[in-house]
């Protein structure tokens, strides 16, 4: 490490080695397995009518077989053709938050702050600045390079501008921009960047627009200019407040506390706690992960005159509000914030305490999420056309309902089947979600290898009831301990385990009882009702006491 | 009243407490029959030990300096006036000692200490018949 | 509360404590009696606050015994932690929270909480209501864990380094908690701390930790009188620190030297004399100079 240079690459690659191997094992994984998957499955991705060569196979899917490998199928088929797109995004995203350089800050608590301590060094702003972009510029291309050269992608219209190197550094120039000038509005900031994210990939706009010269590079030099203003500015202490009293800053200053004027109990003091704390903001995330592309959407058709959504967009913009929450669930639960536990366990709360409230109010959070979600889809129609999502979804209208309330269950189960791992205060541990993640993954690409021949399909299905028996079994005997420990220390109240038993069998019952009414004459209904049992959390939810006693009492 | 305490004079500051308010009342500044604060009150007021100023006011109950009303708080015992004299020598009697072993460090004798004593109450007076 | 209970508020027998390869805390025993103030002395990294982790339960003895008012607070956190009052020398206070947020939180979990108290105190600190943490400066967190810890007359106040990084200011807002409490009858305050003037005018027993170990535990009183500090005046001009054993720690130079010994004093004398020196003056070392004397000598 001679030089600053080498110094500051030097630090980006300590913060983030893991994740950068995790990049390119991607990268390498996309290019060797990805094409040998395509011709395993007759897909030529290269041709110009793949997309509607899938559409026209899920189709056909509708009628062979049975109802669990149709939809395994259909997802093989959404992987294939979205996978090495969804791949490019994440990589190429990350690295763009990579080079905005920020940190977290344990002194305001704040998830993205520049570090100060690099305006204490004897280097001047303009070689920052020009670090950081440049080597910013040169990490987009030559991932964006990787992705394009040696993946061999279908072209897929479902994102916005993301096959546009020159709109992929627009985008990391606008980061910069609006992370670096904004410094002091957090909330202003993740307003303009979820703005930013989604006009560029979820944008309904059309592809030429971004392909003009009138639209890419004048914002590739508005963010150039905001970065470099941002930065001098930050270094020297301006534009890090309002010069002026704001009149809302008065206001929400003065807005009396809502709630009880003295909590009832500590489990209700907990309970806000964990409210504001975390489950608020994922709570206002979601929201505006939903509404700021609305807003975008019909600022864009009413303003600018453009039509209504065009059927694939409507399409993309579904799926989008399907699986953004469990996205942004999964996100929450990998990395929450670990910074107010020593304060609550210095509380006299009792493990068992700590863990109810954490989960209602996740559970609280995960609901207002998914109506904020619910009504924006109900809010379709008013966008766009939904003749072909209606056609596409026609197959699966009586699974509708009990898809979403799949989807809902299974996104607050992401957050609290964590929980313990992240309360036992292991860094091994924590990352634990993860690898489960990428396990159930890679199950299901061998479930779908399985899924497309009929005759292996069939000898597997044969083996499915007595391995999900003995999976419930186990789960359930795990469970017991679990729970057991948990009471013999006293760590969870007597009242506290009756009650999540009850919440456990009501969640369970309510996946139950629409599959019961319609299922009950379809072959997999007993795999079904067994996968629900074990897809409900009871075990790992026995072991957060455990993990959190682990780290209270180290 | 006003005490000042001192940490690491080697000095314990229950003693300190108890000569400052011997001193006071030797002065005359508290006069027989004035309430001195309560225990917890002066604690808190020179940000000591409770049990240190119980400690003082034990010590200075037992010589009689102050005396303790059933109830009603601590008071400067009508008895002080002798032990206040008591207390004059004592500390000018210490006064003595330093200005001795001054002398005896810069060759002084003491016979040449008396007259200088002399001298200077003489040269001292006229001012005060002022 | 009984004010004719006697036993210790705090025991701690025979605790170790090893972090990997490190011994944190070799056997290490005491006791804080109640209605008494317990000053915890020692350098920095001398154990201080992992013995302070053990008393709040945030620590699980590896051997030994920690009991907090008869419990063990592993096995019962929650009575354990109701009872005790704790100022941490992080200030972990949740940086999104305002002032009058955190008073009504902490206000659920201690049934014994006072509000008019509490308001009482706010406004005394000068805390402004509607302030987040977050914008608070140093002395004015400090402030805001002291006010969390004291609103509810807890029965044991614990404070790990409180006044570490404060002004004078705040400093003397500490100290008048720490004798408000005690002046109560029957609560009772253990403070780790570092500065040494507050820990004597404050504390009636002292325990003095090195390297992990308790050397010295006592009444302050009893401690301050067993020291003695013997200027000595040799015969001859020594070119280095006679060695005088039965002395923690001697310094000086040519003939004078001063010398601070731990009860052993005619020992001591003795031994001076026969390395041809005798005791000019005598009188009691400060805190300062007892700790510094002991930081000196080779604890293994």
């Amino acid at each position: 490490m001679n030089t600053p240079a080498t110094a500051l690459a030097w630090e980006l690659w300590r913060r983030h080695r893991l994740r950068l191997i995790a990049i390119v094992g991607l990268v390498l994984a996309f290019a060797l397995v990805y094409p040998a998957l395509c011709t395993l499955a007759g897909f030529n991705p290269g041709s110009p009518d793949a997309l509607e060569e899938m559409v026209k196979r899920a189709g056909l899917i509708n009628n062979a077989g049975q109802w669990l490998q149709q939809v395994v199928q259909v997802l093989y088929l959404l992987f294939l053709t979205c996978g090495p797109a969804v791949g490019m995004v994440l990589t190429l995203l990350f690295v763009t938050w990579m080079f905005t350089f920020t940190e977290f800050d344990p002194r305001n608590k704040d998830p993205m702050t520049f570090p100060a301590r690099l305006f204490t060094l004897p280097v001047s702003t303009p070689f920052l600045f020009g670090w950081l972009f440049l080597g910013g510029m040169t990490a987009i291309i030559v991932l964006y390079g990787c992705w394009v050269y040696w993946v061999p992608q279908p072209h897929v219209d479902i994102f916005g501008v993301y096959q546009n190197c020159f709109g992929w550094m627009t985008l990391l120039a606008l980061a910069q921009g609006i992370v670096w000038a904004l410094a002091a509005w957090p909330t202003t900031r993740m307003v303009l960047l979820m703005a930013l994210l989604f006009c560029f990939l979820g944008s309904p706009a059309q592809r030429d627009i971004f392909e003009s010269p009138f639209v890419l590079p004048p914002l590739f030099v508005l963010g150039t200019a905001l970065a470099w203003a941002g930065l001098h500015k930050m270094r020297h202490g301006q534009w890090q407040g309002w010069p002026w009293p704001w009149p809302f800053a008065w206001w929400s200053g003065r807005a009396k506390m809502r709630g009880p004027k003295r909590f009832a109990s500590p489990a209700q003091a907990q309970l806000w706690f964990e409210w504001r704390r975390f489950a608020r903001r994922l709570s206002f995330y979601a929201a505006g992960l939903v509404l700021v592309p609305v807003a975008i959407h019909l600022l864009v058709r009413f303003v600018a005159g453009l039509g209504p959504m065009q059927d694939d967009t409507v399409l993309g913009f579904v799926v989008y509000l399907l699986f953004m929450p469990p996205a942004l669930f999964f996100c929450f639960a990998v990395a929450p914030p670990q910074t107010d536990l020593p304060f609550v366990m210095n509380r006299p709360l009792s493990n068992g305490g700590m863990m109810m409230a954490t989960l209602k109010a996740e559970g609280i959070g995960a609901l207002f999420s998914w109506l904020v979600v619910l009504a924006a889809l109900c809010a379709m129609p008013l966008l766009g056309v939904f003749q072909e999502v209606d056609q596409f979804s026609s197959a699966l209208a009586q699974h509708r309902a009990i898809i979403l309330l799949g989807v809902m269950i299974l996104s607050w189960r992401l957050i609290a089947v964590s929980l313990g791992f992240t309360w036992s205060g292991k860094r091994w541990l924590a990352r634990m979600p993860f690898w489960l993640m990428l396990m159930a993954y890679l199950g299901g690409v061998t479930l779908a290898m399985l899924a497309a021949d009929d005759a292996t399909w069939n000898s597997f299905w044969r083996l499915v009831p007595g391995l999900l028996v003995c999976l419930v079994v186990v789960k359930f005997l795990l469970a017991f301990l679990a729970f057991r420990l948990c009471l013999k220390r006293g760590l969870l109240a007597p009242s506290a385990l009756q009650a999540w038993l009850a919440v456990w069998a009501l969640l369970a019952a309510t996946l139950f009882i629409p599959a019961a009414i319609l299922f009950h004459d379809q072959p997999g209904f007993l795999p079904l009702s067994l996968g629900i049992i074990l897809l409900t959390p009871l075990a790992r939810i026995g072991f957060c006491p455990i993990a959190l006693a682990w780290n209270r009492h180290a | 009243m006003q005490l000042h305490i001192s940490t690491g004079d080697g000095s314990p500051i229950y003693l300190q407490i108890a000569n400052q308010v011997k001193y006071l009342v030797a002065s005359g500044r508290l006069a027989a029959g004035d309430e001195i604060p309560p225990i917890r009150v002066l604690a808190r007021q020179l940000l000591v030990n409770p049990n240190t100023v119980a400690r003082a006011y034990l010590e200075l109950e037992r010589e009689g300096v102050v005396q303790k009303r059933h109830g009603s708080g601590t008071y400067i015992s009508d008895a002080a006036s002798p032990l206040a004299r008591k207390e004059r020598l004592r500390i000018v009697s210490e006064r003595v000692d330093a200005l001795l072993a001054e002398a005896r460090h810069l060759e002084v004798e003491p016979q040449e200490l008396l007259r200088l004593i002399k001298e200077r109450s003489l040269s001292i007076q006229p001012k005060e018949n002022k | 509360m009984n004010p004719t209970d006697a036993s210790p508020a705090v025991e701690i027998t025979g605790l170790n404590r090893r972090f990997g390869a490190t011994l944190a805390l070799n056997q290490v025993s005491l006791q804080v009696r109640r209605g008494r103030v317990f000053g915890l002395v020692g350098a920095n990294g001398a154990g201080k606050t992992t013995l302070i982790k053990h008393v709040l339960g945030r620590l699980k003895a590896q051997s030994g015994v920690v009991r907090v008012f008869g419990l063990d607070p592993v096995a019962d956190p929650v009575a354990v932690l109701g009872r005790i009052g704790y100022l941490s020398e992080n200030r972990d206070l949740p940086a999104w929270m305002r002032v009058d947020e955190l008073l009504r939180y902490t206000a659920a979990f201690y049934p014994k909480w006072d509000m008019a108290y509490a308001e009482e105190l706010r406004r005394q600190f000068g805390l402004a209501p509607r302030a987040k943490i977050r914008t608070l400066s140093r002395g004015e967190n400090a402030k805001a864990g002291l006010l969390i810890a004291l609103a509810y007359r807890p029965e044991l106040l614990l404070l790990d380094e409180p006044s570490s990084g404060l002004d004078p200011v705040v400093r003397r807002d500490i100290l008048e908690a720490i004798i408000r409490t005690v002046a109560d009858e029957g609560r009772t305050v253990f403070f780790s701390s570092h500065l040494l003037e507050e820990v004597e005018r404050v504390a009636d027993d002292l325990a003095m930790m090195f390297n992990g170990r308790v050397v010295l535990a006592g009444a302050l009183d009893d401690v301050k009188e067993n020291h003695h500090r013997l200027v000595l005046r040799f015969d001859s001009p020594q070119p280095s620190a006679p060695k005088v054993p039965g002395v923690l720690s001697i310094t000086g130079g040519g003939r004078e030297w001063t010398a601070i010994c731990n009860g052993k004093r005619e020992e001591a004398v003795a031994a001076a004399a026969r390395a041809g020196g005798r005791v000019v003056a005598e009188d009691s070392p400060s805190l300062d100079e007892i700790f510094v004397a002991w930081a000196g000598t080779k604890t293994e």
